[in-house]
């Protein structure tokens, strides 16, 4: 399909799940809390553009129809590889796959995971108004916990709406780390485990149920939350994941803004990255190792099904507390923008490093050549914005 | 002139700065240059995980196979002509090899006492910036240099003149460079072609 033609399907395609999403909203009115209109989409379609690189749309919903309905779906966008047919990676395990089969390689990008991690959910709305992928199929899933973006610490009932020149440029919402209690169906306990801790592993706070970063590898008993976690799991291993990274942003307290975080078997393609990094996107990020204590958490429990998987992490000045006295925009120590290029950046070190090992060659077109080039981005209108 | 420039360029790169940018060579003490002989051998001192960014950029961008262990004990390191020290010391890198701050302290001494009984020259690197200039970094720092033919630090690391001051009290030669790419240009210009 030449990108004209695929380009009309898309449209045509996210207008049909628009008025879908929209006639269910209306539908629902009135009924129970587990059936909530699909809140994800309609947020996405609001604030991106689907480019010329996205074959195809779909929801989360569709890997586990439990979703259905609720908050918690969100949509995925599917890039096909534009090299096409390329060679297979040998799959180490998974329950849609027997070890040693040969598939063709597919890579994973997660953003909003935590919905006030705002750089990395950008980075990927980038992707799929200008990206393109090569040498693998790319999966790109912009606001993982869609509950998340629909509360603030400020408040409970509504995110904030951030915009770079009031009443021009696109907007876009701020949320929050953890999911909405409005829309979970399990109350918060009074201490909180992640389901794949190692034993002795101390108890986290009740509300940390509803952060999908410990929720991993998920569940379909428990909470919402964990119910989305397996959904993903279910994603990855439907589509043969060889390579995944979950964009995030930290505070300046956490001491991990500007890092790659990965299991000891991945830690040589993140420190390759690394220096890729420094040259691609003149930032030195630090390189963590991560461990046992890591539990529940994407990358970790990600690499258990044998992906390469990564953390990274951005620095948010606006963090922990989501300050909105910050100027998200034009802050002097970390504006947006340089968030937004350093996690795309990333993105393509880790795919081409990780793809190395896999014995693919990766490489994701569309990225900026400059945070000129973002700042312009963020600052234009959305219909500006498409290609 | 400007040929003469370019002539003297060329003799240079023929002379065997050849696989050393002019940019990189004038960086490098010329007494020191091509004199660390192989084989080298990398480990941390305080366990932080810039040394498997430094182990990356010398083995997989550089080729020149060194040998690896972040925690390495003495008897790994025995036999190795040039030590790399990778300086900095980091809490999550510590608990992760299950080391304490003293016992790898210990460690490093150990380490540092047997490169001292072999006659390996030393390497000194610290890659990590401010985030690796805390208190036990410094502690760290300051056991390590003293024992170092060089210190290679990677800007930001320095910002606070602590590697300046250091290097110069113990008569240790300082190379700063703007990047830790530049940073494996140096060591390898350092190396016995
Ligand atoms: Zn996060």
């Amino acid at each position: 399909m030449n990108y004209n033609k695929r380009g009309l399907a898309v449209a045509l395609a996210v207008a049909a799940l628009f008025v879908l999403c929209i006639a269910q909203a209306f539908g629902q009115q009135g009924s129970q809390k587990r059936e909530q209109p699909a809140i994800g989409l309609s947020i996405v379609l609001l604030e991106v553009r689907p480019g010329p690189g996205v074959a195809r749309i779909f929801l989360l919903s569709d890997l586990d129809s439990g979703l259905a309905g609720t908050a918690f779906d969100t949509p995925v966008f599917e890039f096909a590889d534009e090299a096409g047919q390329a060679d297979g990676v040998l799959h180490p395990e998974g329950a849609n796959h027997t070890e040693g089969e040969l598939l063709q390689p597919a890579l994973f990008v997660c953003a909003g995971t935590h919905e006030n991690e705002i750089a990395g959910i950008l980075a990927a709305y980038w992707l799929i108004e200008k990206g393109r992928v090569h040498g693998a199929k790319l999966f790109v899933m912009p606001r993982a916990n869609a509950a998340g973006a629909t509360w603030s610490l400020q408040n409970p009932q509504s995110p904030r709406i951030l915009q770079a020149i009031p009443g021009i440029s696109r907007t876009f919402r701020y949320g929050a780390r953890l999911s909405n209690l409005a829309y979970e169906t399990v109350s918060d306990p009074p201490l909180f485990s992640p389901p794949a801790a190692p034993a002795g592993f101390p108890a986290l706070a009740g509300q940390e149920m509803r952060n999908l970063n410990r929720e991993y590898p998920g569940s379909t008993d428990s909470s919402m939350t964990a119910r989305l976690a397996f959904a993903i799991t279910s994603l990855l291993k439907k589509e043969n994941i060889s390579i995944a990274i979950d964009l995030h942003e930290a505070s300046a307290g956490s001491n991990l803004g500007y890092s790659i975080v990965t299991r000891p078997e991945s830690l040589d393609e993140a420190a390759l990255a690394v220096l890729d990094l420094e040259e691609t996107a003149g930032k030195s990020f630090r390189l963590e190792e991560s461990k046992p204590e890591f539990a529940g958490y994407s990358h970790w429990e990600w690499g258990k099904l044998g992906i390469h998987a990564f953390l990274v992490e951005t620095f948010n000045p606006a963090q922990p507390s989501d300050d909105p006295a910050v100027d998200q925009f034009n802050n002097a120590k970390s504006p947006l923008a340089e968030r937004v290029y350093a996690h795309l950046w990333a993105v393509q070190a880790l795919m081409a490093n990780a793809g190395v090992s896999l014995g693919i060659s990766v490489n994701i077109e569309g990225l900026p050549a400059s945070v000129l080039e973002v700042e312009a981005w963020l600052k234009a209108p959305l219909s500006g914005a498409a290609p | 002139m400007k040929r003469t420039v370019y002539f003297i360029l060329t003799l240079l790169f023929v002379l065997g700065f050849g696989s050393t940018s002019a940019q990189t060579a004038a960086l490098i003490p010329p007494q020191l240059a091509g004199i660390f002989e192989a084989p080298g051998f990398i480990t941390s001192a305080g366990q932080t995980s810039d040394a498997a960014i430094v182990k990356v950029l010398v083995n997989t961008r550089l080729k020149l196979n060194f040998g690896y262990d972040i925690a390495a004990k003495p008897q790994a390191v025995s036999g190795a002509k040039t030590l790399v020290l990778v300086l900095g010391a980091s809490n999550k890198g510590l608990g992760a090899a299950g080391l304490s701050i003293e016992q790898e302290t210990e460690r490093v001494k150990a380490v540092l006492a047997l490169a001292k009984s072999e006659h390996m020259r030393i390497i000194a690197m610290h890659t990590g910036g401010t985030a690796r200039r805390g208190e036990s970094s410094n502690a760290i720092i300051a056991l390590c240099v003293p024992h170092a033919d060089v210190a290679i630090v990677v800007e930001g690391g320095n910002n606070d003149g602590f590697f300046t001051d250091l290097c110069a009290k113990e008569k240790v030669p300082l190379v700063m460079v703007p990047s830790i790419a530049e940073a494996g240009n140096v060591l390898k210009g350092l190396m016995a072609k």
